[in-house]
């Protein structure tokens, strides 16, 4: 059923004069009134109720928002960037469920990235997390015939090795280490790296320094180190604790070392204690830069342990020794994988991220791709608007521009709502956390890079899929427009 | 007539309109209306914008002055003095124009 007239000649001078301040104002709802009093008496003279008069009146006025339109271009120039921010305020105001769901549109999308790049950052807090809470260690094994060097990391391969310590944690010590070698018949080495030891420079050269490991006798049969100088310490060496180190050739080379470097002596961070250099090595095709090794001094917890076997078909059998071990003993506070297996975990975890990424990526082109379809609809539906403002020598450069900041000025309001969706889900997955698992949960939330990819994401996006609507907007036929106005 | 004829061409259709006296808004209208025979049916949507955007170009100057029928008050829009030589001056170029214009396309 259709509103009273007169109602809908208040809704017309409303909506006609919105977004207008102080005089103008006034001045404009006071010269529409006229206009609307002049024309129905006018009508009515020549027979016309007064009913059909006002509807025949705003039949003649055309939509209001033309009106508006126009009046705001000629109150709020373009030519200024910020008039053009305000004329675009106007027009979001003007069409404000239009308005919503292109910036719903953004926000949802900017929301899902945001999330997916924080999470980046919360997957090591979370890793840190279930370490801590869950008061575990975990064991890893591998074969020493590691063909593709998949399994190796370092100079060595590794066969088991010990998550970080926390204080809950089972303990480990050297003692420790022998009672698995003993429990595992398949384990053909069972040792110590201790990356332990800072060294600096002997005063001969630059002091940034390397690290040293402190290692113990199977290290260096299962390490299998290719020596350009010199040799390994002995069994003998780590037994007694002698001060004897071997270096890489690349500290060699950061120490400053100069001349025949096995016999020459270096110090040590933080003590007196001198090293006389026994052999020099060449690192392990494929594995990164490690300094050297000394004799393992025991004492002090270990953090790691390392088990090795020859025959990469014994590693799962080796993992099933320690792990029964490891059970009894300590029941389900220490874990024991194999490499293999972890390796295949962490290729899981990363074809997740991927999935993820992917995911939001999609998620984000869709959006995308909505606003443009929105922004254009936007656009054709103000045609008669546009060919006003075209007809009153706006050129198409400043309609191009209007509806640009219009875009961004959406695309900043989606960004800002996106960055609030995406903390919203952190804090969703936060909470979750702290619920199941108790504790703080990962703390997650918006990290400042993710909120400025998120914010610039939906600005540029926006610009992006507001330039073809905002071409579309500029070439339409003006005439033809304007006439049917 | 094509986008650029036609921009630029609703300011001197209006100041012509004005020049001959004070007008209200639906005045204007009728009379472009009336003079041109329908063409230039524009309505009031485009026509309020166009006259406050001269006004605040100070070509125009708006008034309002009580209705010679007793209605509300009626906004009268009358040249101003750089409203007259802008229209003198648009005079003259459109002159120009269809001058060349009707020379290149052959009309008599």
């Amino acid at each position: 059923m259709a509103d009273d007239p007169r109602r809908q000649r208040e809704r017309y001078l409303a909506e006609a004069t919105r977004g207008l301040w102080g005089r103008e104002r006034g001045v404009v709802r006071e010269e529409l009134e006229a206009h609307f009093e002049s024309r129905v008496a006018a009508l009515m003279l020549s027979g016309s109720s007064e009913e059909a008069a006002l509807e025949a009146t705003l039949a003649e006025l055309g939509a209001s928002r033309h009106v508006n339109d126009g009046l705001g271009r000629v109150y709020a120039s373009p030519v200024v960037l910020g008039a053009a921010v305000r004329g675009a305020w106007r027009q979001f105001r003007a069409r404000l469920v239009e308005s919503l769901l292109i910036i719903v549109a953004i926000a949802l999308g900017v929301g899902v990235v945001v999330a997916v790049a924080s999470f980046l950052d919360i997957d090591a807090r979370l890793a840190s997390l279930m370490g801590s809470s869950l008061d575990m260690r975990e064991l890893s094994v591998q074969a020493l015939e590691d063909d593709d060097q998949a399994f190796t990391r370092g100079d060595a391969p590794q066969v088991v090795r010990l998550g970080e310590p926390n204080s809950a944690a089972p303990t480990f010590d050297l003692a420790v280490l022998e009672a698995f070698r003993n429990a595992a018949p398949a384990v053909d080495y069972a040792y110590v790296k201790e990356p332990e030891v800072v060294w600096a420079a002997t005063g001969r050269g630059p002091q940034d320094g390397v690290i040293v490991f402190g290692v113990t006798g199977d290290f260096l049969a299962a390490s299998g180190l290719q020596f350009s100088a010199g040799s390994a310490f002995t069994v003998s060496d780590i037994a007694e604790q002698r001060p004897v180190v071997i270096l890489s050739r690349d500290a060699v080379r950061r120490l400053g070392i100069v001349g025949d470097a096995v016999g020459q002596t270096i110090g040590r961070s933080g003590s007196r204690a001198e090293y006389t250099i026994v052999g020099v090595f060449q690192a392990l095709a494929g594995g990164r830069a490690v300094g050297g090794y000394l004799p393992y001094a025991p004492g002090g917890e270990l953090r790691y342990l390392y088990f090795a076997v020859d025959d990469p078909r014994e590693v799962e059998s080796a993992r099933s020794q320690l792990a029964d071990f490891a059970h009894a003993r300590w029941a389900e506070r220490v874990t024991v994988a194999t490499q293999p297996g972890i390796a295949r975990l962490s290729r899981a975890q990363r074809l997740t991220a991927l999935a993820i990424a992917l995911f939001a990526s999609v998620g984000l082109m869709v959006a995308s791709l909505n606003v443009m379809n929105l922004m254009l609809a936007r656009v054709v539906r103000r045609g008669s608007s546009i060919a006003i403002r075209r007809s009153l020598g706006a050129s198409r450069a400043d309609v191009r521009k209007e509806l640009l900041v219009e875009g961004v000025l959406l695309g900043l309001m989606g960004g800002v709502a996106g960055t609030a969706i995406g903390a919203a889900l952190l804090w969703g997955y936060n909470r979750s956390l702290e619920l199941a698992a108790g504790g703080d949960g990962v703390g997650a939330a918006i990290s400042w890079p993710a909120l400025g990819v998120g914010v610039l994401l939906a600005v540029g996006a926006s610009l992006l899929f507001s330039l073809y609507p905002a071409i579309v907007g500029s070439r339409q036929s003006l005439i033809a427009t304007l006439r049917e106005i | 007539m094509a986008p650029p004829l036609l921009s630029g061409s609703l300011e001197l259709i209006l100041l012509a309109i004005i020049a001959a006296g004070p007008r209200y808004g639906l005045e204007i209208i009728t009379e472009a209306n009336e003079r041109t025979n329908g063409y230039f049916a524009f309505k009031e949507g485009s026509l309020y914008p166009a006259l406050h955007r001269l006004e605040k170009t100070r070509l125009i100057k708006g008034e309002f002055a009580p209705s010679d029928r007793g209605g509300p008050r009626r906004r009268y829009y009358s040249l101003t003095a750089l409203g007259r030589k802008r229209l003198a001056e648009k005079r003259g170029e459109w002159a120009e124009f269809t001058r060349a214009v009707e020379s290149l396309i052959g009309v008599e």
